[in-house]
């Protein structure tokens, strides 16, 4: 997936404690290698890099992966998009004089443009340029597939983490009633003031930048949002709490890109909550930001 | 200044007492415990460490100047200085404000009475018939590295120690210096995993050449010393001697072969050592030491790399990079608050993280205390291993093995064979 993995279940004894976890390393492998967008043995890879768009067959858990993250991109009318990567890297690398031709390069993307065959059990791209990424899903998916893994070991007190952005509590910290989480704030190692109890519930975290362990900013990431063409300039991250990690990690994709009223209209529709943190307005804030510190 | 040096001082003996609190250090590098023995430390008046240095050329003024640091503090005296050199004998005079007392022939000087060690800091040629003359005349001797000219000179020096039994200091300086101390003790506590590879260079881009006197060819040698080969064998005594001690430190154990190459490639003025050096030496259980050296570019300047299964070191630079990545902050304080059965909250959301590639991973700092002057500190040992009568063995073993190697490795350049060292040689 990318990033460090932490297993934290207490008072569990060390063979038992090595057995989940390996039995929890081989899903995560498992799942990496059908969903990983950058592994060239991947099945999304070899579907991302085929010859032929129309009926491809793919195996039966990706056909139902696609028919979830269709059915999510109807809930989030639009927002949550697996076939947006392409034209970020199409954005990143473009010329000034290839950008003017950018809301042309938008119209092959879309997740209209992916047909799933019941019958056949197959995938049609509508066109060489789409592309699916499961960057907003796989840490989610994940960690539904870890959570029957530990139920089926008994193991219900646990803290599971996918490099900090997709968390899930099972159970209790040995010396409370949940797991009390924050949100990181930039430039500190501190939480924020947004407490969050997680008892048998996931979190995850969306945003446009990366943190180093100290909290200085790493990175800005551009994110595109699918319906106005446009990126998120601010520097913002949105946490989602749920029962379904998986739910969590989708929420929390398609809400970092969606512009306010579109997002209070959104919300009503799904029994989570939500915590949003915008840092700055703007890259110029980030700027002055920055220079103060 | 000496305000600076006496904090820095003191702060270093408070690490170094709780660095050889260890077993690790205490065992590993005994001549450290001499900083937590008392009995070495001063007495009474009359327990006065008088010294003579060999030497005032840049080396010897620096050690001077050092020594005089504690002339008071330790309560010793520079009762003695010694160059053949007219005017530099006359400078080191000065800087003792006259109350040494002047030599332009060192068998004079070591037949002073009441002399307990000397300091040598003369060309290498002439180091072993210094060392050994004042280690027969019953003094203590700290001399420069590397030890001697040529491998029977050192073992000369070696063996005329074992039998006086007086101590005999090598001047590698890194032994003393925090951040060698505290990253050799992470690398024997198995904090970088198992030794697979040592990398180390040291590259300048200058002629290596001091101004003559007034310009008088003559001097020639006795100056440019290190780019003549009978005296010196360059880049390898001078400057390899030191990261060959460092790769010997770390894996605890000494080469088993060398071979190498080098050439004069562009300071093509009239010397005859290499300015260029590249040599592989191979240790016990298929571990390499990989070395250059130049004095054409200097973009790498120096460093010694020690490459492990889960980490790596630069001691130069002081850093030591973890293989892995580092444990999260926050997952840290977590365990921390279960096992002190407390419930907080901690700050877990945010972007994933994502490693860093080798050229953003800064690394952390093997030692916060560098800033100290290792020259000051192997000199303040020495005064103190006079006043105990002895020095723990492994110091002048590392010296020893340091000076051997670099000889052989010149061997292998100039026969263009593999060396190994032959049983006459072990110690």
């Amino acid at each position: 997936m990318g990033t460090r993995f932490v297993f934290l279940v207490p008072h569990i004894d060390f063979e038992k404690g090595d057995r989940v976890f390996n039995h929890i390393k081989k899903e995560v492998e498992r799942i990496e290698l059908l969903l990983s967008y950058f592994k060239s043995d991947s099945e999304v890879y070899k579907l991302n890099h085929r010859i032929k768009n129309n009926n491809l067959p793919i195996s039966d858990e990706l056909f139902n992966i696609i028919e979830i993250c269709n059915k999510y991109n109807i809930l989030t009318e639009g927002m949550f998009d697996i076939t947006l990567r392409p034209v970020i890297e199409y954005l990143q690398s473009a010329t000034d004089e290839r950008k003017l031709n950018e809301n042309s390069f938008l119209e092959t993307c879309g997740m209209d443009k992916v047909k799933l065959s019941k019958q056949e059990r197959t995938i049609t791209f509508q066109n060489d340029f789409v592309k699916i990424d499961f960057g907003g899903f796989g840490k989610g998916y994940a960690l539904g597939k870890i959570m029957e893994i530990l139920y089926n070991y008994y193991v219900t007190d646990a803290f599971i983490s996918f490099g900090e952005s997709s968390v899930l509590g099972l159970g209790n910290h040995p010396n409370g009633n949940s797991w009390s989480v924050g949100i990181r704030k930039y430039n500190c190692i501190c939480p924020s003031n947004i407490k969050i109890e997680l008892n048998n519930e996931s979190l995850s975290t969306s945003s446009n930048f990366t943190l180093s362990d100290n909290g200085s900013l790493r990175k800005r990431i551009s994110v595109l949002s699918p319906v106005t063409k446009c990126t998120v300039t601010s520097l913002k991250s949105i946490s989602v709490k749920s029962k379904s990690p998986l739910e969590a990690e989708i929420l929390s994709t398609a809400f970092l890109v969606t512009e306010q009223d579109h997002f209070t209209k959104l919300s009503g529709k799904f029994n989570v909550n939500y915590y949003i943190e915008t840092f700055f307005n703007s890259a110029r804030e980030l700027n002055i930001y920055s220079e103060i510190n | 200044m000496k305000d600076i040096f006496l904090q820095s001082r003191r702060e270093f003996l408070r690490r170094i007492t709780a660095l050889i609190g260890s077993s690790i250090a205490s065992v590993s590098m005994p001549w450290l415990n001499i900083f937590g023995n008392t009995s070495s430390s001063v007495k009474s008046v009359s327990d006065k460490v008088r010294l003579g240095i060999i030497g005032i050329g840049d080396r010897g003024k620096v050690l001077l100047l050092s020594l005089k640091e504690y002339v008071e503090l330790l309560n010793i005296e520079i009762a003695a200085i010694c160059d053949d050199y007219e005017p530099h004998l006359k400078h080191g005079l000065q800087l003792t404000q006259g109350n040494a007392k002047g030599f332009n022939d060192y068998r004079k000087m070591i037949q002073m009475k009441n002399l307990d060690g000397v300091i040598i800091a003369t060309p290498l040629n002439e180091h072993a018939k210094m060392t050994i003359d004042s280690l027969n005349n019953g003094l203590h001797v700290f001399c420069e590295k590397a030890m001697a000219r040529n491998i029977d000179d050192v073992k000369g020096m070696y063996d005329t120690h074992i039998k006086t039994k007086k101590i005999l200091q090598i001047g590698l300086q890194r032994m003393f210096n925090p951040v060698y101390l505290e990253g050799i003790q992470k690398i024997y506590k198995g904090e970088i995993g198992q030794i697979t590879q040592i990398r180390a260079y040291w590259h300048r881009n200058n002629n290596w050449r001091r101004p003559l006197p007034n310009n008088d060819p003559t001097f020639e040698k006795r100056v440019n010393w290190r780019l003549y080969d009978d005296v010196s064998a360059g880049l390898l005594t001078e400057l390899a001697s030191h990261q060959i001690q460092v790769a010997n430190w770390v894996l605890n154990t000494e080469p088993i072969s060398v071979l190498g190459n080098g050439s004069i490639n562009y300071w093509k003025d009239g010397r005859n050592v290499y300015d260029n050096v590249a040599c592989i030496f191979s240790y016990p259980n298929g571990v390499q030491f990989i070395y250059d050296s130049v004095i054409s570019n200097k973009h790498y300047g120096l460093e010694e790399q020690i490459l492990g299964s889960n980490g790596t070191i630069e001691f130069e630079v002081n850093k030591i990079y973890s293989e892995t990545p580092p444990a999260p902050p926050a997952i840290l304080q977590l365990i921390n608050d279960i096992e002190k059965g407390i419930f907080n909250t901690f700050p877990i959301g945010g972007a994933s993280w994502v490693p860093e590639t080798a050229t953003q991973y800064k690394g952390e700092l093997i030692s916060n205390n560098y800033k100290m002057d290792e020259t000051k500190l192997q000199l303040e040992a020495f005064i103190k291993y006079i006043r105990e009568g002895k020095a723990p063995e492994i110091l002048t073993k590392h010296g020893y093995c340091a000076s051997l190697w670099c000889l052989l490795a010149e061997r292998a350049i100039k026969t263009n064979q593999v060396v190994n060292l032959s049983d006459d040689y072990k110690i």
